[in-house]
């Protein structure tokens, strides 16, 4: 399994590299468009481009403190022994360095999830209803895969996607106005380019959310994966989400993580919870969590517990062909 | 003239770039599973330590099961000596995890001691430590596959006999009580 975390993470990087590429291209065709022909404007949008969604990421990730609610209680080996004693079995599970900070939320939902962009200062929040009612295996389960979060990196790249996301956004509606507005005097052949340009660049912030989704439903199943190879027991995890997606209704969620939602927005903190908000019925491409019935399956389905095994469950409940290649 | 040094100094540096570079992944995974190796032996003496208190809290409830405590005590001690064989040391351990573990399932005929909070309390952390064992054990394992691996591969292997990377040998969980032991179940 170590070897498929290895793989992840040099896909992702090729992954935001192409994604930084693209960005790069863009702007250096904008700069192109403006001043005709390439010329130093051209390139320098071009490395602003490219450069720019580095230097936002870095941003936020220096401003945001991870943020804690007074509704929050942090566990220690006093309050919650149960709780501190699965969090640090979980730990040397997973090799992390350092145990991540729990966190115990006084709030009417049930679920859980994890923040912070290195495992450094990385948090796990439980709610005291998920607590209550999970079993310690099952919770054993659902700490697991958030720590596994924590180790793949996951928010920190979801973060950084997601500002991706909402960069190509915002430069497509500001260029759909902008062309609407003056017109260049272009060639006939010009006209065709520039309304293919266009089309792409409406459809663009659509592909970019789809592809979000698609790059979070992946990240899904994978925590989920490395949960059972850590736990060595699949069905502690199934039976916690059972039991979670069973219980769980949409209210209460308002205003529930406020300091949170100042910097991220909602399907950023969406996409942090074990189980989503609003859930759905299969795999659809605007979710992002997998359909809870198809963890629930695949992690029951598993002969043994270790990535093989996960892989092979995938492969038969969704009729994927894989879900993260070893090399 | 110069544009062929040039090319192979290039050349050059690139190999000696991927030789650091491999040295170096080579060098994290070895260290790896010495940290991974010295966690396994924390989570050892933690057990270790909390087997006396254990005892104390048990013994007055279960007078009939001397022998239980006994076998514990003896267990206990013999890991405690830290023999030099890793064979030896680790069925000592095996042993004290599952007489440990047949001190758990006598405890179930005995509900005084069972709404003892202190033996509750024990009784967890107890658990906790044998899952730790296991996660350590399991851990290690894994680093010492990966580092194996990342040692045969070729072009590694050329290099490990360079520059004398020791082997590591995997934990053998041997007995399927001890199996048992790490997973217990609340419900």
């Amino acid at each position: 399994m170590w070897e498929v975390i290895e793989s992840n993470k040099r896909k992702s990087v090729i992954v935001l590299l192409f994604m930084l590429l693209l960005f790069g291209l863009f702007g250096g065709a904008v700069g192109a468009y403006i001043e005709p022909d390439i010329t130093f404007i051209s390139v320098m949008a071009a490395i602003f481009s490219a450069v720019f969604p580095v230097i936002l990421f870095f941003n936020i990730r220096r401003n945001t403190k991870i943020s804690k609610n007074s509704n929050m209680i942090k566990v220690t080996h006093n309050n919650y022994p149960e709780l501190y004693n699965i969090i640090e079995e979980m730990t040397i599970a997973s090799g992390l360095e350092k145990t991540p900070d729990l966190y115990v939320l006084d709030a009417d939902i049930l679920n859980a999830y994890a923040m912070g962009t290195s495992p450094k200062n990385a948090i796990v929040v439980v709610s005291k209803p998920l607590k209550n009612l999970l079993t310690r295996d099952e919770l054993q389960g659902v700490i697991a895969h958030e720590v596994s979060h924590i180790l793949n990196r996951d928010i920190a790249y979801m973060i950084f996607a997601g500002t991706m996301v909402s960069i190509i956004s915002v430069v497509s509606r500001v260029l759909i106005r902008s062309s609407f507005g003056s017109r260049k005097s272009s060639s006939k052949g010009g006209n065709i380019l520039a309304i293919l340009g266009l089309i792409f660049i409406i459809l663009s912030p659509l592909f970019s959310y789809i592809f979000y989704m698609f790059l979070s439903r992946k990240r899904e199943y994978l925590a989920d994966a490395c949960a059972a190879q850590f736990t060595r027991n699949p069905e502690g995890l199934a039976s916690a989400l059972r039991k979670i997606s069973l219980g769980n209704t949409d209210i209460n969620y308002n205003n529930l993580r406020e300091e949170d939602n100042k910097y991220y927005d909602d399907t950023m903190l969406n996409a942090s919870y074990i189980i989503p908000i609003k859930k759905k019925m299969h795999d659809s491409l605007f979710s992002t969590h997998p359909a809870t019935e198809n963890r629930i399956q695949i992690l029951l389905n598993m002969a043994g517990f270790d990535y093989d095994e996960y892989n092979k469950s995938y492969i038969k409940i969704t009729g994927d062909r894989k879900l993260i290649k070893k090399r | 003239m110069n544009a062929n040094i040039i090319y192979v100094l290039m050349v050059l540096v690139f190999i000696f770039l991927v030789i650091i570079s491999i040295y170096n992944q080579l060098v994290v995974l070895k260290n790896r599973v010495k940290n991974a190796y010295s966690q396994i032996e924390v989570q050892l003496k933690r057990r270790h330590d909390l087997i006396p208190n254990l005892i104390e809290t048990v013994k007055g409830y279960m007078q009939y099961e001397k022998d239980i405590l006994e076998k514990i005590t003896k267990a206990r001690a013999a890991a405690m000596n830290m023999s030099n064989d890793a064979k030896v040391q680790s069925e000592n351990e095996n042993i004290l995890s599952s007489s440990i573990g047949s001190l758990f399932a006598v405890s179930e005929n005995y509900p005084d001691l069972k709404a003892n909070q202190n033996f509750l309390k024990l009784q967890e952390e107890l658990v906790s430590t044998e899952n730790k064992i296991g996660f350590a054990r399991q851990f290690y394992n894994d680093s010492v596959m990966q580092y194996n691996t990342k040692k045969e591969m070729f072009p590694n292997n050329i290099f490990c006999a360079i520059f004398k990377f020791e082997e590591f040998s995997m934990f053998e969980v041997e007995k399927a009580a001890e199996r048992e032991v790490v997973k217990v179940d609340f419900n």
